[in-house]
């Protein structure tokens, strides 16, 4: 038995259904979906949340959730070295659009085991992650 | 240490006195500079955790110790036959995780869950190295932490070896005097290490004595 990882989705992406077929335990929060369940505020989710997916606004989001998220993993296919400085102490991982042909996805960031549990999280759903290490950390 | 990024806790009061209440506990044993409290909030992942949600599950590695700023969380294991037996309570103000595993990655034989809606911080193994080598203050504070976990450990096995079912139940009250009416009788019943009936029993006798 593990513990059920949280992740907190915000923004609308497929990764929700895409990861809805892992153990994992979804929030959501801007948009519905039945994999997920509702949350009314980002930082109440990102609170919860083990694992962050910044999928809209992810400059203004980081903003908000900032403080509650220091330690943790934020995923985002936005700019990671912008986010970065947003979120000086979360550990950012910038991804890929999903090819659910190919199930390829490119993931990168400077922490090494914020990539590991990352790349661990895609392979659970069925992705082949390829890893980048921006920078040595570990 | 020049160029620390500081948590903004102005976007969020709620984490704001979490840190205050996490650096309060740290103060009592040990001074901190506001330097390094800045350090000591960069460290922990603030989470909250709703009732019945494990943080740890027996069979995985523990990889955090937690401190309950609001709320209570439970340390239990389930025997061959399925009985529960309650290790420790952790409300407000108090640190808990599974230290053998944390410090040795082994699977963990317990159970962490919370009884009420919780927020807590948490430290990951990793972050416990990096946070001690910042803040050499901390190696102290939790050498205090370790000694009177130990105290509290060698007087509970004292105390489950010879104490009498109404003195285990007293102690219980001494230890954890906020969580009496907090705790299900049936798991308060665990942590004693006597069936519901037992303790419901006892508790009729002390409040005659009264």
């Amino acid at each position: 038995m593990t513990t059920t990882t949280t992740i907190a989705i915000i923004g609308k992406t497929p990764l929700a259904q895409t990861l809805s077929g892992g153990r994992y335990r979804i929030l959501l929060f801007g948009w519905e979906c039945k994999e997920g369940e509702l949350m009314d505020c980002p930082i109440e989710a990102s609170w919860e949340a083990d694992i962050i997916i910044l999928a809209a606004q992810a400059e203004e989001m980081a903003q908000k959730i900032r403080a509650v998220a220091v330690q943790k993993i934020v995923l985002s296919n936005s700019a990671a070295e912008e986010l970065q400085t947003l979120l000086p102490h979360s550990k950012v991982v910038e991804f890929s659009n999903l090819s659910p042909e190919q199930r390829v996805i490119n993931i990168s960031g400077d922490d090494g085991e914020a990539l590991f549990a990352t790349a661990e999280l895609f392979r659970s759903v069925g992705f082949f992650p390829d890893i980048q290490l921006k920078r040595n950390k570990l | 240490m020049a160029g620390i990024h500081t948590v903004p806790a102005i976007l969020f009061p709620i984490l704001a006195i979490m840190y205050e209440v996490l650096l309060d506990n740290i103060n009592r044993k040990v001074t901190l500079s506001a330097e390094e409290q800045e350090v000591i909030k960069t460290c922990f992942v603030p989470k909250k955790i709703r009732k019945k949600q494990y943080v740890l599950q027996a069979g995985e590695a523990c990889k955090h110790i937690l401190f309950v700023e609001k709320g209570l969380l439970r340390t239990y294991y389930t025997d061959d036959n399925g009985g529960e037996h309650t290790v420790q309570f952790a409300p407000e103000n108090w640190w808990i995780s599974d230290m053998y595993s944390f410090l040795t990655n082994e699977p963990s034989l317990y159970n962490i869950t919370a009884l009420e809606d919780t927020e807590a911080l948490m430290l990951s193994n990793g972050t416990f190295e990096e946070m001690v080598t910042k803040v050499p203050k901390m190696e102290r504070y939790l050498r205090i932490l370790m000694q009177n976990n130990l105290v509290a450990l060698q007087r509970r096995i004292t105390g489950a070896l010879s104490d009498s079912t109404e003195e285990k139940y007293t102690r219980f009250t001494k230890t954890y005097p906020d969580i009496v009416n907090r705790v299900p009788q049936h798991i308060i019943a665990t942590y004693i290490g006597l069936t519901p009936e037992t303790l419901s029993r006892i508790r009729k006798q002390l409040l005659h004595k009264k």
